[in-house]
C-alpha cells in the first residue's frame, strides 16, 4: 500500500511527531506507514484523513493485486 | 528454503560443539572460577557503562527544544536509545546471574556476596529504564513498574504499529528460542554422555520451560 503521507505533511507543514500527536500514535506508527512497512487500521487511516480534510482514498492507494 | 538453511546451520553448529567435545578433555579441567567471575563481572559493569551513557544521550536529547524534521530525528534516535539501554540491561542482568550462580555452585563465600549485590543492581537498573522512558515520552501514561499488571498495561498503551513491530521481534524471538531450547537439549544429553556427569535435572527443566513456552503461546492465541 502506498500513501500521500508525506506529501500532505509538507503541504500542512507538519512534522512525524506533530502529525502523530494529532493522530493520536505515536511517531514510529507514522513512520511506519511512510516506509510502507505497516498498513493502517481503519480508525487510524480516518482519523489521518480527518486531519488532512481529504477522503481516505485520496491518501492511501493499493496497488491492484492487492485488492 | 528457511527449513533447509536452518538445518544446516545447526548441522554446522553440532559439528562444532561435537568437535570441542572431542577435542578439549574436560574431565581433567580444572574451572578457573575467579578468573571466570572477573570476566563476568567486567561484562556486567561494561553494561552498567552502556547503560550510564546511553541514559546520559537520552536525557541530553529530551531536553532539547527542536522542530520540524530534527525534531523527528532525535524521537527516532530516543526510541532507538531506550531499546540500547534495555539490551545492555537484560546482559548485564543474566551475566550478573550467572555470575552469582558460579559463585554459589563454586563456594567462593565473598564471590557469593558480590553475586548477590551485582544481580540486585542489575535488575534495579530496570526500574530505571522507566523513568527515562517516561523522560522520553512525558505525555504518555506509563505504568508503574511495581504494577502487577505491568506488562498488560504496557502493551495496552502501545498503538497498532508499535504492536506490529513488537509482534516481529517477539516471533522471530519465540522461533529461535524453540529451535534454541532443542539444541540446549541435545547439547546437554551429549555433554553428560561424554563427561558421564548427568545432567539430567537440566534437561526436564529446558524440556518444562520448552513446553511452558508453547502452552503459553498456544492458548494466548488460540482463545481468541
Amino acid at each position: 500500500m502506498r500513501s500521500r503521507l508525506k506529501e500532505l505533511r509538507a503541504r500542512d507543514g507538519l512534522n512525524q511527531t506533530q502529525l502523530a500527536k494529532k493522530a493520536k500514535v505515536s511517531r514510529q506508527t507514522i513512520s511506519l506507514i511512510e516506509r510502507e512497512e505497516y498498513i493502517p487500521s481503519l480508525l487510524i487511516a480516518a482519523r489521518i484523513a480527518k486531519i488532512f480534510s481529504e477522503p481516505i482514498e485520496n491518501i492511501f492507494f493499493f496497488e491492484e493485486d492487492e485488492l | 528454503m528457511n527449513f533447509i538453511k536452518q538445518f544446516l546451520i545447526g548441522a554446522i553448529g553440532g559439528f562444532i560443539v561435537i568437535s570441542i567435545y572431542f577435542l578439549i578433555p574436560f574431565n581433567n579441567m580444572t574451572f578457573p572460577t575467579t578468573t571466570v567471575l572477573i570476566i563476568l563481572y567486567a561484562i556486567v559493569l561494561l553494561g552498567w557503562i552502556f547503560c550510564f551513557v546511553i541514559a546520559n544521550q537520552i536525557k541530553r536529547l529530551a531536553k532539547e527544544d527542536l522542530v520540524g524534521d530534527d525534531e523527528d530525528q532525535a524521537e527516532g534516535i530516543i526510541n532507538k536509545k531506550l531499546y540500547d539501554y534495555s539490551f545492555s540491561n537484560n546482559v548485564s542482568a543474566i551475566f550478573a546471574v550467572l555470575g552469582m550462580s558460579i559463585a554459589l555452585l563454586k563456594m567462593h563465600n565473598p564471590l557469593i556476596i558480590i553475586g548477590v549485590i551485582v544481580t540486585l543492581l542489575s535488575y534495579s537498573m530496570t526500574s530505571y529504564m522507566m523513568k527515562l522512558y517516561k523522560l522520553a515520552y512525558p505525555n504518555r501514561n506509563l505504568p508503574d513498574v511495581g504494577d502487577k499488571k505491568y506488562a498488560k498495561k504496557l502493551l495496552e498503551i502501545s498503538d497498532d504499529g508499535e504492536r506490529h513491530v513488537m509482534l516481529h521481534g517477539l516471533y522471530k524471538a519465540y522461533n529461535f528460542a524453540n529451535i534454541a531450547f532443542v539444541f540446549a537439549i541435545i547439547g546437554i544429553s551429549f555433554y553428560s554422555l561424554v563427561t558421564e556427569d548427568s545432567q539430567l535435572f537440566s534437561i526436564i527443566v529446558i524440556s518444562l520451560l520448552l513446553l511452558m513456552m508453547n502452552a503459553v503461546y498456544v492458548f494466548s492465541i488460540r482463545n481468541r
